[in-house]
């Protein structure tokens, strides 16, 4: 029957069941309360912040990062943990826990949608609202800047997807969510070391990085070192790890192996893609 | 009894991060502490606390012949244990830092653990037999908000430099209404029905 299938497209039912596994976990994120709630204070600090945008809107990631990301941690854990607790009845049906933890991840596709609308509304209120120009970056800088945003949004529904997958314990999504922002404010220590390699390493290695600080209260305003289009692609690598230790969960055999390949090689393009981002110049550039 | 029902490893999960986030606070402490980060340790001591009323055997402890308000308070013992680090951390800030203000910080950490409780307990009186989820959810999510993105009205909830004082009164008041709504939300069920018992044969008559 394998090699049936493996010689012929599948059935169209076959084809239909993860797309329709991916809309239904995908309806059900966008109904979880959290989330909508995550969605509500990202509409209303767009409302209130779109007509106010200054130099450092370079910043404006973390908006999503919270409201979506943080918030999204405990939405995927909780979507996750929901579905496990009628496990005997899904086990018995004809998609297996791989497909439907790949449905999970895809619907973590939501709130990255969501953040997709929040990066366009800010490029629509930089067009109404014009921000003074910052020779501190460049507009390819400022987009990978903010397309930061939308990882993030994805980035932490994933985790909380993993974390739901490997740890078997109440309250692991909300502390996952902790230990995201945990790490994340972490990062910002790096902020108050001098400009170097390693306070670049310490800020950049977060999920969530912080471009601009001053060195008190009251003075000029500096954006740090760094590459923010490596950033980027670190964090995206990043996401795309969380996804698949997800799925090593429920792997086996031939499958299996090729899902630690994955991971291998994953890690090791994080790691380089973190080393590019740090080895930029680390001087800080007044805004 | 019941504090044995009480799961401990959400319990103790929560404080170790919001011990080694306290941990490192105490360390890098200066002239002021980083009162961000001892804020997401609370959070983390709230998430802990959220749990305490967790009862998976709910139907069948229901039927003991004790009343759900002793059990509640037999299992809000286990509030001391994220009370104890937040208590020490704050000690030691004190000691580190002189510029901590320690009063308005531990009134601040006894109200959010309180007002935690009481969702938790809330949670439960409407049904549900475990509302950490919920409750550390629900808690944890509005003190993100806050910490991470501050408004100009919740420095009196979460000061930074002043309204110190306008702090320590609202969340004394605060705690002293949660405390007063897990009194409340821990009646039994069969109690909640105040009419007198010849109330309830007139209508047995009736029918």
């Amino acid at each position: 029957m394998t090699l049936l299938v493996g010689a012929s497209p599948p059935p169209a039912t076959e084809r239909l069941t993860p797309r329709t596994l991916v809309g239904v976990e995908a309806r059900r994120f966008a109904r979880h309360p959290l989330f909508l709630t995550g969605v509500a204070l990202l509409v209303a600090s767009m409302a209130t912040a779109s007509d106010d945008l200054d130099a450092t809107v370079n910043e404006a990631g973390f908006l999503p990062a919270v409201f979506l990301g943080v918030f999204g941690t405990v939405v995927a854990h909780q979507l996750v943990t929901s579905m496990d607790r009628s496990a005997d009845a899904a086990d018995a049906s004809p998609t297996g826990r791989a497909a439907r933890t790949v449905a999970l991840c895809t619907a973590c596709l939501v709130p990255g949608a969501v953040a997709v609308a929040w990066l366009a509304w800010m490029y629509v209120a930089m067009a109404v609202w014009p921000v003074p120009a910052s020779p501190a970056y460049s507009s390819l800088e400022l987009a990978a800047m903010l397309t930061a945003g939308v990882v993030y949004a994805i980035g932490g529904p994933l985790v909380g997807v993993a974390v739901a997958r490997w740890v078997r314990m109440p309250g692991a999504g909300v502390l996952a969510a902790l230990l995201l922002v945990g790490w994340g404010l972490l990062g910002t220590v790096g902020l108050s070391l001098p400009p170097s390699t390693l306070g670049t390493l310490a800020r950049l290695h977060a999920p969530f990085a912080a471009w601009v600080s001053s060195d008190g209260p009251g003075a000029e305003l500096w954006l740090s070192g760094g590459s923010p289009a490596w950033y980027l692609m670190y964090v995206t690598l990043l996401c795309g790890l969380a996804a698949t230790v997800a799925e090593l969960h429920d792997t086996t055999g031939a499958r299996r192996a090729r899902v630690t390949r994955t991971i291998v090689a994953l890690v090791v393009l994080a790691l380089v893609s973190l080393v590019l981002a740090v080895t930029d110049d680390p001087t800080r550039i007044p805004l | 009894m019941t504090l044995r029902g009480v799961d401990l490893v959400p319990l103790l999960a929560g404080c170790a991060l919001g011990s080694v986030i306290l941990a490192g606070c105490v360390v890098a402490a200066d002239d002021s502490p980083p009162l961000t980060f001892v804020r997401l340790a609370l959070v983390a001591l709230a998430a802990a606390a959220a749990w305490i009323l967790d009862d998976p055997a709910a139907a069948a402890v229901d039927a003991v012949p004790r009343t759900r308000l002793r059990r509640t308070l037999a299992r809000s013992v286990a509030l001391a244990v994220p009370l104890s680090v937040w208590v020490v951390a704050v000690v030691a800030l004190d000691l580190r830092s002189t510029a901590t203000p320690a009063g308005a910080l531990l009134v601040e950490g006894a109200g959010i653990l309180t007002i935690t409780v009481a969702l938790a307990a809330m949670l439960r009186f409407a049904g549900r037999d475990e509302p950490g989820d919920v409750a550390a959810t629900v808690v944890c999510a509005a003190m993100v908000a806050l910490i991470v993105f501050p408004h100009p009205w919740s420095a009196h909830v979460f000061p930074v430099e002043d309204g110190w004082t306008g702090s320590s009164v609202l969340w004394s008041a605060l705690g002293a209404a949660a405390a007063a709504v897990v009194v409340a939300a821990s009646r039994d069920p069969a109690r909640r029905d105040r009419r007198p018992i010849a109330a309830h044969r007139e209508e047995a008559r009736g029918l």
